[in-house]
């Protein structure tokens, strides 16, 4: 049983011990030290930001003003979609129409650059410069038919284009 | 956790660490604070009155320390707070930059002033300039 035993009961009101002088005086001064160090941090910077805003002050604000007018203004402007233009539906090709005009030029986008061409066996006969030799021709050729002066087709909606269809 | 004294240039950190007074933050006291022995102070409140330590002795104005109406003189001296009067500083002089100064200061062998810090009055260098300039 504990409460039976002879071991010697501790003292509740015992003092606390009493820290050394010099332990408390580092104490003292470690915390001073740390109070030091953030106020004169805190200090030294405004005393830097208060010197620079004086110095560059009136170039931020003006570089501030027109980022801000850029932003709000000349951003929206060329990010606004483009109005709606009305398209004019394309002429049906009338039966009479020979397809044969304009069909069988090669586009110049679709033509292989020679150099990036695979090698040509020896078997082809045809060289890759004439291809684009050709297509210069066609394409004055092509230029020079005289000009529409029928008058505009009259504008519809895509919605009517639709409705149109059987 | 032990924290280090702040970062000196000229005062050495042993003599920080060996200040044997201090008056805290958001204490004031009113009256002279004098010793012949080599000890130090260091300053946290507020403090109206002279500093004289006849012998060595170190003096450390903290961030938030105020002396007014002073006469510091004192082997060291590191100011980060704030000081009306003047100051004698027989070896080392340090002016931190979030110091500020109002009064004169004299020196007779080192100092050392941060380009932020605020001074106004007179710096003056005790020693002999012809020595100094021979030796160089």
């Amino acid at each position: 049983m504990p409460w039976l035993s002879n071991a010697p009961r501790k003292r509740l009101n015992a003092p606390a011990p009493v820290p050394d002088v010099d332990a408390l005086r580092l104490a003292a001064l470690q915390a001073s030290w740390q109070r030091d160090r953030w106020v004169a941090r805190r200090r030294v910077a405004m005393r830097w930001a208060l010197w620079y805003a004086g110095k560059y002050g009136l170039q931020v604000l003006l570089a501030l003003v027109v980022a801000a007018f850029v932003w709000l203004r000349v951003i929206p402007e060329l990010t606004a979609p483009d109005e709606p233009v009305a398209v004019a539906p394309a002429p049906a090709p009338t039966p009479t129409q020979a397809p044969t005009a304009t069909s069988p030029t090669p586009e110049p986008a679709q033509t292989p650059a020679p150099e990036a061409a695979p090698p040509a066996s020896p078997d082809e006969t045809d060289p890759p410069l004439r291809l684009e030799r050709e297509w210069k021709a066609v394409s004055a050729r092509h230029v020079s038919v005289q000009p529409d002066d029928s008058p505009a087709p009259p504008l519809k909606s895509d919605n009517a284009l639709h409705s149109q269809e059987p | 956790m032990s924290t280090n004294p702040a970062t000196t240039r000229l005062v050495p950190t042993e003599r920080l660490s060996a200040i044997t007074s201090l008056i805290a933050e958001g204490a004031e006291f009113d009256g002279s604070f004098q010793t012949s022995r080599d000890q130090g102070i260091k300053v946290d409140g507020r403090l109206k009155g002279n500093i004289t330590f006849e012998t060595g002795g170190t003096v450390h104005v903290g961030a938030t320390g105020v002396i007014e109406n002073t006469r510091i003189e004192a082997d060291y001296v590191f100011i980060e707070g704030k000081i009306i009067g003047t100051v004698v500083a027989r070896k080392a002089l340090e002016i931190t930059g979030s110091a500020t100064v109002i009064g004169d200061a004299s020196y007779d062998e080192l100092i050392d002033m941060h380009p932020r810090a605020r001074v106004r009055g007179k710096i003056e260098y005790r020693g002999d300039i012809d020595a100094a300039a021979s030796s160089n």
